[in-house]
């Protein structure tokens, strides 16, 4: 796969182009966008390309604006042992005052719900808490890109809904969110979807185009799926 | 099988509790769901880990085929040849029951054949092709019990239509536990459901009864169709 990644000087413009295709794709300030595409088709390796830490690629270090990048897997990146000082170290390692921090944490953690946690052992958390804790330990790394790879894979909806909040929060600081899920309901919270297929970014769409096109395409939601099968239960009652 | 009355304590001012007996007879696939935290993994380490045993949170311990909803970090330093010689190691109970055929036959249909004869090390590969190759070695332990703890949070909708195929030969063989925080799954394959609230078993019921759960549908489903926020 040949595959080249810029970043302009303005913060904003990634290249990510193909053998056969070039796509511009903008990570502008304050916009929220959705990477949607089946397993295996690369989503995880374009988070990556974007935050710089893919090998054998060249990628240009970004000249302005930084990154900061949760994986799928929460666990490979804890650093500490209790919640609160795992909050604290992204912060710390950026030198930010103390005081400062702890508002940080104070603020993040009530949109996510969960401030409960904060005296808590990591080890004691179930992986849904450990995700929601490292989602508050990315967005308080001092970044203007956020790359999130299915930061939702074990939340349930009502969680899936705090996290977008938290997403919305950081936009509305002019932070650019990216995020990589399977699920397509979460179009719902995002400006821009980027399809991707075969390790390719093959279309971007608008929220309204999406929601306009995906039926069409074939494209189905978690809504979709519990609400034809509750049908056909309803129907053997 | 019955779950029992039972309190187990986890931690400082953690109990895991259930209030009533629960006979799960003639049940084949068991929906475990709850919010994060509500214990539904703890409820189900009660079954697999011999070391909980003295819980006493069952009427009878069968061997379990196991797929732990974190097992595919501890796959990253192996390959998949180095994971299924130990899978099919005859001196441990697990390759007594391992299937290598049955293997083969799921590893196609999840679509993960041609990664197995790699020698790349499994930290290459995506966590979705690690889940997949984590659900064809659990399923084909033959064992009374199956248990998939939250197996689909890597998997697109294929993969989980490919799943529930595969969970419906299971069932004729083994009692499955399913949990997972995507209702959507829970409707497709399960005939029962357990419904955990803060460390609670609070209800249990036929799957049928679903539609009439106006309070965990309207969780699961919180929005009407294609509503913009």
């Amino acid at each position: 796969m040949d595959c080249f990644l810029s970043w302009k000087s303005d913060f904003g413009c990634v290249y990510f182009k193909m053998i056969e295709d070039t796509q511009k794709l903008q990570l502008l300030p304050g916009k929220r966008i959705l990477v949607l595409g089946p397993s295996g088709c690369g989503k995880s390796s374009l988070l990556k390309h974007i935050a710089g830490f893919e090998s054998g690629i060249p990628v240009k270090a970004p000249e302005a604006g930084s990154a900061a990048l949760l994986m799928q897997n929460p666990f490979y990146q804890i650093i500490m042992q209790d919640v609160q000082d795992e909050l604290m170290f992204p912060q710390k390692n950026a030198a930010v005052p103390a005081q400062e921090a702890e508002e940080n944490i104070a603020a993040v953690t009530e949109i996510l719900g969960i401030a409960q946690l904060a005296e808590r052992e990591i080890a004691s958390l179930s992986f849904g808490e450990v995700q929601l804790v490292m989602i508050a330990a990315t967005f308080l790394t001092p970044a203007d890109v956020y790359l999130l790879d299915e930061p939702s894979s074990h939340l349930d909806p009502p969680l899936i809904s705090a996290f977008h909040r938290l997403a919305q929060y950081f936009a509305e600081k002019n932070k650019c969110i990216c995020i990589s899920s399977q699920i397509a309901d979460e179009y719902r919270y995002c400006d821009e979807i980027w399809l991707m297929e075969q390790g390719s970014v093959r279309e971007v769409l608008s929220r309204e185009a999406f929601q306009h096109e995906r039926r069409k395409r074939g494209i189905l939601s978690e809504a979709d799926l519990i609400r034809g099968r509750l049908r056909e239960l309803g129907r053997q009652q | 099988m019955k779950i029992l009355s039972f309190h187990y304590r986890i931690a400082e001012g953690k109990i895991l509790q259930n209030a009533a007996e629960i006979n799960l007879k003639n049940r084949r696939c068991i929906g475990i769901l709850g919010p994060v935290g509500s214990g539904k993994s703890m409820l189900i380490k009660l079954l697999a880990d011999k070391a909980l045993r003295d819980a006493a949170a069952y009427s009878e311990y069968p061997f379990c085929a196991y797929l732990s909803q974190d097992l595919t970090r501890l796959f990253t330093g192996n390959t998949p040849q180095s994971i299924l010689e130990l899978y099919a190691d005859k001196r441990y109970t697990v390759g007594k029951h391992f299937d290598r055929s049955l293997f083969n036959d799921y590893a196609r249909r999840m679509r993960i054949e041609s990664l197995i004869g790699e020698k790349r090390r499994l930290a290459s590969y995506s966590e979705g092709e690690r889940q997949r190759l984590g659900i064809c070695l659990a399923a084909a332990v033959k064992a009374p019990v199956c248990i998939l703890d939250e197996a689909t949070t890597a998997l697109d909708t294929q993969s989980r239509f490919n799943l529930f195929g595969i969970m419906e030969e299971i069932r004729t063989r083994a009692r499955i536990f399913m949990i997972s925080h995507r209702l959507a799954d829970c409707l497709y394959v399960c005939d029962y459901l357990i419904h955990m609230e803060n460390l609670n078993i609070r209800e249990h019921y036929p799957i049928q009864e679903i539609v009439e759960k106006k309070n965990i549908l309207s969780y699961y489903l919180p929005q009407s169709e294609d509503e913009d926020v």
